[in-house]
């Protein structure tokens, strides 16, 4: 009898070693039973209907005065309404080309009437990456009017507003420069330009006038008592830690939960599968991402961009909401499966400065690959700033953020060389390594020929 | 007579050869990537840049020129323009390369850059930067347009 009982117990033992070795636990309950219906999301079907407009958006703004004199507009709380207020004078510029359909003439011009234009007083737009011409035609010309329009892919644009009224767009799909002289109608910017210089605002540099390079692509400040940026702490969208919130998203993501499996891994991370169809894995640090492995009933030469797009924020906004700030970041043309399609990939901005993580430099907070018209990739991994407090001492100079850079790049005790600095610009940094709540401080971001560096703006030091 | 000879030859040969031999000048503490002396400007903020060794400290300051009566007379002064939130001194740091943004007043401003490197060598650098607005050089390049140079041909003839 007694041996029977420590057989039972060995068994038993067993059985729980066999679930701690593997930590797989299978669900035997149905999800809608376990998860309240208020916790659940709404569902992929989303009937809602997105303005294009508020996720492709500039970067930023540079307004030339003319001269050495430029300022640089971010959506930010700060300069917000003048932001717009430009950016709906260059927007009428952009309907008055794609939903025209005068006859409008480009001239492709060399690279120096692009850059003396600069020189002007003019205003530079300049996106996140080069989109495709269609994604403007559709914002601003409801899709018509494409023949006339030999831009690929537009990265930016410039408004000259002197005598010679013209409007000059950067393709780097065909590396040329095309021209389109403005009708005397467009003056409203000219006066919008003429305010905003009255208003003294913070003056901007590129590194040829600083004397720090030849580079005059790109612009930085140097009075850095003008920026009050805070800093914050910021919690991952999903509380990992609550089985019924991420059994709640999880529902959001398969029409039927009675036949989906739930699997956790050693490393905490939470799989569910229906494995037919899809499977969803969310880990500890709130990473989402959910494949599709059908692609049945999608059609294979499908590849407009504009619905990708369209089929890429429905589902955002169905599969754990549209975060504050999002932005359209970059779009690649893919091919999965056979199956056509594009790669979008979303980042959001924190006081109008775009967001990197820590140990995910490259990575987005939100990826779609739509293929044949469907979702067939999303992964997410976003987070709110939860609490934020001014600090009371000047931002680093971007001179001091390139010598971090240098010390970073050369070797101890050797000479230190200028890094030669492609790009340059302040975002902000979530610290990926808390635990619950993570730090959030404003970071100098500073691409080099040797590859991408993260800054922090307040202390100086090297983050990635 | 050939003592003479000698002389001459010994002179000579000092002036060629003093003439021949490079002035070794002292290597600045700052060496600035555009000259801060004479400049006239519209731009209300100036870059003052260059190069220093690591570590060299700087201070750079801006004077403006204030006029003040001393009895019946007006006397030219420098009063320091504290540029509102920027820090007047910096260290140089690894690459040597430093770039500060000044702020000017209308009218003439003194730049003062004060250098002292590790070895606690000191060095003045200043330059006088007028500034003007835009209507003022407009009215001055109108007026250049408008000025009869024939006239003031004939009357410098007479």
């Amino acid at each position: 009898m007694n041996k029977e009982r420590i057989k039972n117990w060995v068994l038993v033992g067993l059985v729980l070693l066999s679930f701690g070795l593997t930590m797989q636990l299978w669900l035997s309950v149905p999800i809608e039973r376990v998860v309240p219906g208020d916790q659940a999301f709404s569902g992929q079907d989303s009937e809602e209907i997105y303005d294009l407009s508020s996720f492709v958006l500039p970067q930023w703004m540079v307004v030339n005065f003319g001269g050495q004199s430029h300022t640089k507009l971010i959506k930010d709380s700060s300069s917000q309404g003048i932001f717009d207020e430009v950016y709906a004078g260059v927007s009428e510029i952009m309907e008055y080309i794609f939903a025209g359909g005068q006859n409008i003439t480009f001239t492709e011009v060399p690279s120096d009437e692009l850059a003396a234009a600069r020189e002007s007083k003019s205003i530079e737009v300049e996106y996140a990456s080069a989109f495709d011409t269609a994604i403007f035609s559709e914002l601003f010309g409801g899709g018509a009017n494409r023949e006339s329009i030999p831009m690929a892919g537009i990265k930016g644009l410039a408004v000259t507003l002197g005598a010679n009224r013209a409007v000059y767009f950067k393709d780097v799909i065909k590396d040329a420069i095309y021209r389109l002289e403005l009708p005397e109608a467009h003056q409203g910017l000219g006066r919008l330009v003429n305010r905003l210089e009255e208003q003294d605002p913070v003056k901007y540099w590129t590194l040829k006038e600083i004397g720090y390079s030849d580079d005059n692509s790109f612009y930085v400040p140097l009075d850095m008592s003008s920026f009050n940026l805070p800093v914050g702490t910021a919690e991952k969208e999903l509380d990992t830690s609550a089985p019924a919130v991420l059994d709640a998203q999880a529902s959001s993501f398969f029409s039927d939960m009675s036949v989906v499996r739930k699997i956790t891994e050693m490393d905490g991370s939470v799989i569910y599968t229906d494995s037919q169809t899809a499977l969803l894995r969310i880990d500890s640090t709130g990473f989402l991402e959910y494949m599709v492995y059908s692609y049945a009933a999608g059609d294979k030469n499908r590849a407009d961009i504009v619905s990708a797009i369209d089929a890429a924020l429905m589902f955002i906004s169905a599969h754990g909401g549209i975060p504050g700030q999002l932005y359209l970041q970059e779009a690649w043309e893919v091919e999965e499966n056979g199956y056509r399609g594009h790669l979008l990939r979303f980042n959001y901005a924190y006081n109008g400065l775009p967001f990197f993580r820590k140990g995910g430099l490259e990575s987005s907070a939100i990826e779609v690959t739509v293929a044949g018209g469907k979702v067939v990739r999303y992964t997410r991994n976003v987070h709110h700033v939860t609490r934020a407090k001014i600090v009371q001492k000047p931002l680093l100079y971007p001179v001091k953020a390139a010598d971090v850079v240098a010390e970073a790049t050369s070797s101890p005790g050797g000479t230190k060389s200028l890094p030669v600095i492609k790009d340059m610009y302040l975002g902000y940094c979530i610290d990926m390594t808390g635990a619950k709540e993570r730090q959030v401080y404003p970071v100098w971001y500073v691409e080099t020929g040797e590859g991408a560096f993260i800054v922090d703006a307040y202390e100086g030091r090297l983050v990635e | 007579m050939f003592r003479k000879g000698i002389i001459i030859t010994v002179l000579i040969l000092i002036v060629v050869f003093g003439a021949l031999t490079p002035v070794q000048a002292t290597p600045r503490i700052v060496e600035l990537i555009k000259p801060i002396t004479d400049i006239k400007t519209v731009n209300k903020n100036m870059i003052v840049s260059g190069w220093a060794e690591t570590d060299t400290k700087l201070e750079i300051r801006v004077y403006s020129r204030v006029s003040k009566k001393v009895g019946d007379q007006e006397v030219y002064d420098w009063e320091e323009f504290v540029q509102p939130g920027k820090e007047a001194e910096l260290v140089v740091g690894p690459t040597g390369f430093f770039a500060r943004e000044v702020e000017l007043k209308y009218g003439v401003n003194k730049v003062v850059i004060k250098a002292v490197n590790a070895e606690g060598k000191e060095e003045v650098t200043e330059g006088l930067v007028t500034l003007s607005s835009k209507e003022e050089v407009r009215d001055a390049v109108k007026n250049l347009m408008n000025f009869n140079f024939l006239d003031l041909i004939k009357e410098i003839i007479k």
